[in-house]
């Protein structure tokens, strides 16, 4: 079940990502050969764009895609490193949860105006209700990865090795080449 | 008191390694909770309103074309290109690299991208032909900046939209300087090499040369379109990186066939192309490449969306102006004043990513830089090359990571490796720093002084 959900969250970032670039560059292509464009193209992009960020947070604490500053933490034991890592998710909780209400706030008084966005057909809160979504979303992957620093011997903190992972894709793609 | 708080707070949530994003955002909402009458749902829109950004939104297009162009075998052939060209002389393999570098620097816009893109390939080489694991891994680390000074640039695209400047200029400001930066590390290693007897490779016959020039062709093109593309107003910047996006990912599947549904696959005959299509879309190399590229998207504009936020609070507590005033009343010289950029920089660069480094630091040294008569496109460069050495300095420098990461040294190791080509980055930097000519003369050239100014 979880796979599942994790397949399609992986599936609408590449989608909301490969869109964003083929519609900018249909654009080029339908200035120069076709001698128009669509009003609402960039409007779409810039949408896809902050969908893509916005839906992405939560993803990006699941695969330890944020980076931060870990040379004072690594001075402390297990244990020690474990608070820290317990602090630092109430300390995104806190962040996460004045941003599902900011969000919402806002997104709940654009949808009691009632206007539509400024180029596309479609009222302007529904682009905007990824505001609360996404950072509900991240509330929710964050108290999962809290868990997971309790419970589970190894894991110390929500942040990620950017480094290693970018030589890890590479080195398992180099693996492929040679088989 | 507001900016004690900001600045306390950030500065105690990153030492408990909390992600720079949450840092900066969280320190910026304390502040505005406390101290201003701004709502959250004011807040929340400043974040959307980030991804509204049109010269931002180069930034996932240039990370797409990058992931498409380190997977997809385009690294390799300008890798032979430049061992073509000057591999004959002594050092050869090691100043190919650095060569190398700043090839795949004009066709993709991230430092750490070019280390990996390209370390990963000639160090191992480097060691074969007898250089020490520590020379190739120094020269590997420092070349790898030049990523983010010769264009495209990421960096390059977040100070223009911090500050208003041109993306335009900004590229083109980058081409002088980034290939006087490449020549210094290779003269620094001709000299080494001379001293320490180095090898050196034997010479390219003039087929050869050809050849590697022909097989490599694909890949330089995108330096053509790219800023071809934008001096000749064919496309905005934003644009040409959707562009080369797709470039890099149709010669990737198309031409050099490294990946996707063509992979290993001879002769066009044999290949229906209506059916080849829908298999690049859904192909699992491909997928996973632009899925990588997302991940990196996400963690870099979460990131820079907080600094926007952060910059937003020092700005509406009027900061800026109280740091003008007092540089000014303190009768602060030009050059006084870019020792000062320097230093704040270089420190600062230690411990930030650079993008959140420039949009932090450039609503506050803009103005000053205006007054006092500097040339906001020379100001752009200087703090790029600081941020370059920010990449190889520790206790942040990602490329030091990276680096460590592909030679399996320990990060002290690296660190002492990449010394010795630091310190011919930090006599770059006071070039740049004090004769603007080297920034301003192409953009100026190219487009034309900046009337703004006047």
């Amino acid at each position: 079940m979880s796979l599942l959900f994790h397949k399609a969250e992986e599936i609408f970032i590449s989608f909301l990502l490969a869109a964003m670039t083929l519609v900018t560059f249909s654009q080029v292509v339908a200035r120069y050969i076709f001698n128009s464009g669509a009003i609402w193209a960039l409007e779409l992009t810039t949408y896809f764009f902050a969908w893509l960020v916005l839906f992405g947070i939560s993803y990006g604490v699941r695969v330890h895609a944020h980076i931060g500053v870990d040379a004072f933490v690594k001075l402390f034991n297990r244990k020690g490193q474990k608070l820290f890592g317990i602090l630092v998710v109430l300390a995104c909780l806190t962040y996460g949860g004045l941003l599902v209400y900011g969000g919402y706030d806002y997104v709940y008084k654009i949808f009691r105006i009632g206007i539509e966005a400024e180029d596309l057909p479609v009222p302007q809160w529904v682009p905007l209700a990824i505001l609360p979504v996404g950072f509900g979303l991240l509330i929710i992957r964050l108290l999962q990865a809290g868990w997971h620093i309790i419970a589970d011997e190894k894991t110390v903190s929500i942040l990620g090795d950017e480094s290693k992972e970018a030589i890890d894709s590479f080195m398992d793609e180099k693996k492929e080449d040679e088989k | 008191m507001a900016i004690a708080t900001l600045f306390i707070t950030l500065f105690v949530l990153l030492l408990i390694g909390t992600p720079i994003a949450v840092s900066l955002g969280l320190a910026s909402l304390v502040t505005i909770l406390f101290f201003s009458n701004d709502s959250l749902a004011s807040i929340a829109l400043t974040l959307f309103e980030t991804m509204e950004h049109y010269t931002l939104l180069a930034i996932p297009f240039f990370i797409l074309s990058s992931a498409f162009l380190s997977t997809g075998g385009v690294a390799r052939r300008l890798i032979r290109l430049a061992i073509a060209t000057v591999g004959h002389l002594r050092g050869g393999l090691a100043m190919a690299s650095v060569l190398a570098c700043m090839l795949f620097a004009a066709v993709s816009g991230s430092s750490p991208a070019t280390v990996v893109a390209i370390g990963s390939i000639v160090i191992a080489g480097m060691v074969k032909a007898g250089y020490s694991k520590e020379f190739a891994a120094g020269v590997i680390c420092n070349s790898g900046t030049l990523g983010i000074l010769i264009p495209p640039s990421i960096v390059m695209v977040v100070y223009a939209a911090a500050t208003d400047v041109s993306v335009g200029r900004m590229f083109m400001a980058g081409v002088i300087p980034g290939i006087i930066a490449g020549v210094m590390l290779m003269i620094g290693i001709y000299i080494t090499a001379r001293i320490k007897n180095l090898p050196s490779m034997p010479r390219a016959t003039a087929a050869e040369l050809g050849e590697a020039f022909k097989d490599g062709i694909w890949g330089l093109l995108l330096i053509v379109i790219i800023l071809g593309g934008i001096y000749g107003g064919i496309f905005t910047p934003t644009e040409a990186a959707a562009v080369a996006a797709v470039y890099a990912w149709f010669i990737a599947v198309f031409v050099y066939r490294d990946m996707g549904p063509l992979k290993d696959r001879d002769g066009l005959g044999a290949v229906n192309y209506i059916t080849v299509l829908p298999q690049s879309i859904f192909d699992a190399d491909i997928h996973r490449t632009v899925l990588e590229a997302a991940k990196v998207t996400i963690m870099l504009l979460f990131i820079i969306a907080n600094a926007m936020l952060f910059a937003h609070v020092l700005t509406s507590e009027r900061i800026p102006q109280t740091i003008t005033n007092a540089i000014l009343d303190a009768g602060l010289e030009p050059w006084m004043f870019l020792i000062v950029v320097n230093i704040l920089l270089l420190v600062a660069g230690n411990f930030m990513e650079p993008s959140a480094i420039l949009l932090i630091m450039a609503p506050i040294l803009f103005p000053i830089a205006l007054e006092l008569g500097i040339d906001p496109i020379h100001l752009g460069i200087i703090m790029v090359v600081n941020m370059e050495i920010g990449l190889i300095t520790p206790p942040v420098g990602l490329n030091l990571f990276v680096t460590a990461g592909i030679t399996g040294m320990s990060i002290l190791n690296v660190v002492k490796a990449a010394l010795p080509w630091l310190m011919i980055l930090l006599v770059f930097l006071i070039l740049v720093t004090y004769i603007p000519a080297i920034s301003t003369t192409l953009p100026d050239f190219v487009y034309g002084p900046d009337l703004s100014l006047q």
